[in-house]
């Protein structure tokens, strides 16, 4: 049987080692990358594909939060996340019933979350993933800024400075006050990392920044012209009437 | 902190009929004293005559009350009693008259049996209307200590709250949990591979808390000791952010004067924490101390992430520089520098400019 790939995260170097060194006398799991930062760890997971990933929580710029937004609560099967001291993230693991490493752990620790991931890996249980995503979508609120991936880097985009956001095939089209930023992905799960910051879905291809839309005016029949700070006006669809609706501050018809 | 303001009572409807029933009732009581002694003396006045003779001096006091409650509020006993006391006394014969004039003055208008003249009401009212002053009077006092008793105990607990949590600010400001965790698992790191450098390390991390916690309750120590305490910081973070910190050290120290306990590392934290291990390039941190007898003065510079664009150190929420701030401020008032400003290049400067404190050492205090 092949060995599985795993990847360790993390800024600082000794932590590296210590999983370097506790992976070297593992057989069914070979240490493929380790990456010092969310930016190296992105590329290293569409690079390699890994199975197994451990995760450092607080790392600068790009966290590992940031990291699994991007990529998606599913890309690597089984994830530990690492940490040293964060209560909020902690609290959310236990709730989900994620494993997580405190550092510094024992070797049994480590041992006990090798057959955890063993576990995981053989089985795949289906709810793993959204057990990840439950703990992401527990963090959007209280995040500023969206990690974007964009030619092989991480761009952090400011909440704020989304005007709109628009589908294009596999990709989504980021229009900021800075310009536009495109990047692969679904309009429907952009939409549910920017709905907990006030983004409104408008049309089957839009969504807006409820706090940069300053004038709604009737179109045909149930549609609607929304207008933005940047001087984009879109045109609402039937279907999203009703969001519509609360963004110009009315009680949606009933039915 | 401002307190909130007191609390006001919304006015109500019934207020002014329950006031008139509780003036009421000594006047009932007075009425049945006199139907009880007209009574052991043979007479049977019809009991509304006796309340209309019973009823008008309370209502006055009704009216007087008030009155005598606001002087009381204002001017408390046993407080200042030397200035007060004889002020009430004076207030409550004043009271007194004025409730006989008044008294006389309803007794005619009723026409009333019984004498009206003014010394035979003089005589008879005097005395118990100097005690009805001092009964409100006392009741008053009575009740403002009560209150003030409540709002000290509530102040003193907020104080105590205060307190302590400053303190534990203090301790966590020193050595953030995340410094600590990081540090340990690090050791964790090379306590196979590299056992000499892990040794190191603990021992580091032993002489660090070993400072911090004789620093409790110790506001000044020699700047010797500080500077040791800083570079073993400075040795576990470089251990820590390997290869991503570079820091300079420069002491040029011609004395050891004492300055407030812990007030460097805080500083040399701020650059590592918020200047390198926000970012991934690596950071280059210089630390310069100058030290006379007369003054010490601290440079630390960073060319890493510098400061949120709308920085001002008097505003700060960092609870780190504010309580920094606060200490220099307790310690040397208006005679020192504390600047905290962005590098023209980019990253942060600090300067840190204060007076020497004489140091007391242990030898020169024993007898």
């Amino acid at each position: 049987m092949r060995a599985w790939r795993a990847i360790v995260v993390d800024d600082e170097a000794p932590a590296r080692r210590r999983l370097r060194d506790l992976l070297a006398g593992v057989e069914d799991i070979d240490l493929v990358e380790e990456c010092a930062d969310g930016a190296a760890a992105i590329a290293s997971i569409r690079a390699r594909s890994p199975d197994v990933m451990f995760l450092d929580v607080q790392m600068p710029e790009v966290s590992g939060f940031d990291v699994l937004e991007v990529v998606g609560a599913g890309a690597v099967p089984a994830v530990v996340f690492v940490s040293a001291f964060d209560r909020h993230a902690v609290a959310a693991f236990d709730r989900k019933a994620l494993d997580y490493l405190l550092k510094p752990f024992t070797t049994d620790r480590f041992e006990d979350t090798l057959a955890r991931i063993r576990e995981t890996l053989r089985r795949r249980p289906d709810d793993l993933t959204a057990r990840v995503q439950a703990v992401l979508a527990e963090r959007r609120p209280a995040a500023e800024r969206l990690p974007v991936s964009v030619d092989g880097g991480v761009r952090l985009v400011r909440f704020a400075d989304i005007q709109w956001v628009e589908a294009d095939g596999n990709y989504v089209r980021l229009h900021t006050s800075e310009g536009e930023i495109r990047t692969r992905g679904t309009l429907s799960s952009m939409h549910d990392r920017l709905r907990p910051s006030g983004f409104v879905r408008i049309h089957r291809s839009y969504v807006v920044n409820a706090a940069h839309v300053v004038q709604l005016d009737p179109w045909t029949h149930g549609e609607r012209t929304v207008r933005l700070t940047d001087g984009a006006s879109l045109v609402s669809s039937r279907t999203y009437r009703d969001e519509v609706a609360r963004l110009a501050g009315e009680t949606p018809h009933p039915g | 902190m401002t307190s909130a303001p007191p609390r006001r009572l919304r006015p109500r409807w019934w207020w002014a009929p329950l006031y008139l029933t509780i003036w009421t009732l000594p006047g009932l009581v007075s009425a049945t004293q006199l139907a009880v002694s007209y009574g052991l003396r043979g007479d049977d006045p019809p009991f509304a005559l006796l309340l209309r003779l019973a009823l008008p001096g309370w209502y006055v006091w009704a009216l007087l009350a008030p009155v005598v409650v606001s002087l009381a509020l204002r001017w408390p006993l046993p407080h200042d009693w030397t200035r007060r006391l004889p002020l009430h006394l004076a207030a409550s014969v004043g009271a007194a008259s004025l409730w006989i004039g008044l008294v006389v003055v309803i007794r005619e208008s009723l026409d009333l049996p019984g004498s009206t003249a003014l010394q035979v009401v003089a005589a008879n009212g005097v005395a118990p209307a100097v005690l009805t002053y001092w009964t409100i009077a006392l009741a008053t006092f009575w009740y403002r200590a009560q209150r003030d008793g409540r709002a000290r105990e509530v102040r003193t607990a907020e104080l105590d709250a205060e307190l302590s949590r400053a303190r534990l600010h203090a301790l966590t400001a020193r050595l953030q949990p995340h410094f600590l965790f990081n540090t340990m698992h690090a050791i964790s790191a090379d306590l196979r591979s590299d056992p000499v450098r892990a040794e190191r390390m603990l021992v580091d991390l032993a002489d660090l808390l070993r400072f911090v916690v004789d620093a409790e309750g110790r506001e000044v120590v020699p700047l010797d000791g500080e500077l040791a305490f800083t570079r073993r910081y400075v040795d576990l973070q470089r251990a820590r952010l390997e290869g991503r910190v570079e820091i300079g050290f420069e002491v040029d120290a011609s004395a050891s004067p004492g300055v407030p306990a812990l007030i460097l590392q805080p500083l040399v934290e701020n650059a590592i924490e918020h200047g390198a291990a926000r970012r991934t390039e690596p950071t280059r941190i210089s630390i310069r101390v100058h030290a006379s007898p007369e003054r010490v003065r601290v440079e630390i510079e960073d060319d890493g992430a510098g400061l949120p664009e709308s920085f001002e150190l008097d505003r700060t929420d960092g609870v780190g520089l504010a309580t920094t701030r606060a200490r220099l401020r307790e310690h040397f008032g208006e005679r020192h520098r504390f600047e905290i400003v962005a590098r023209a290049e980019g990253g942060t400067r600090v300067v840190l400019d204060m007076p020497a404190i004489e140091v007391v050492r242990a030898e020169d205090e024993a007898p």
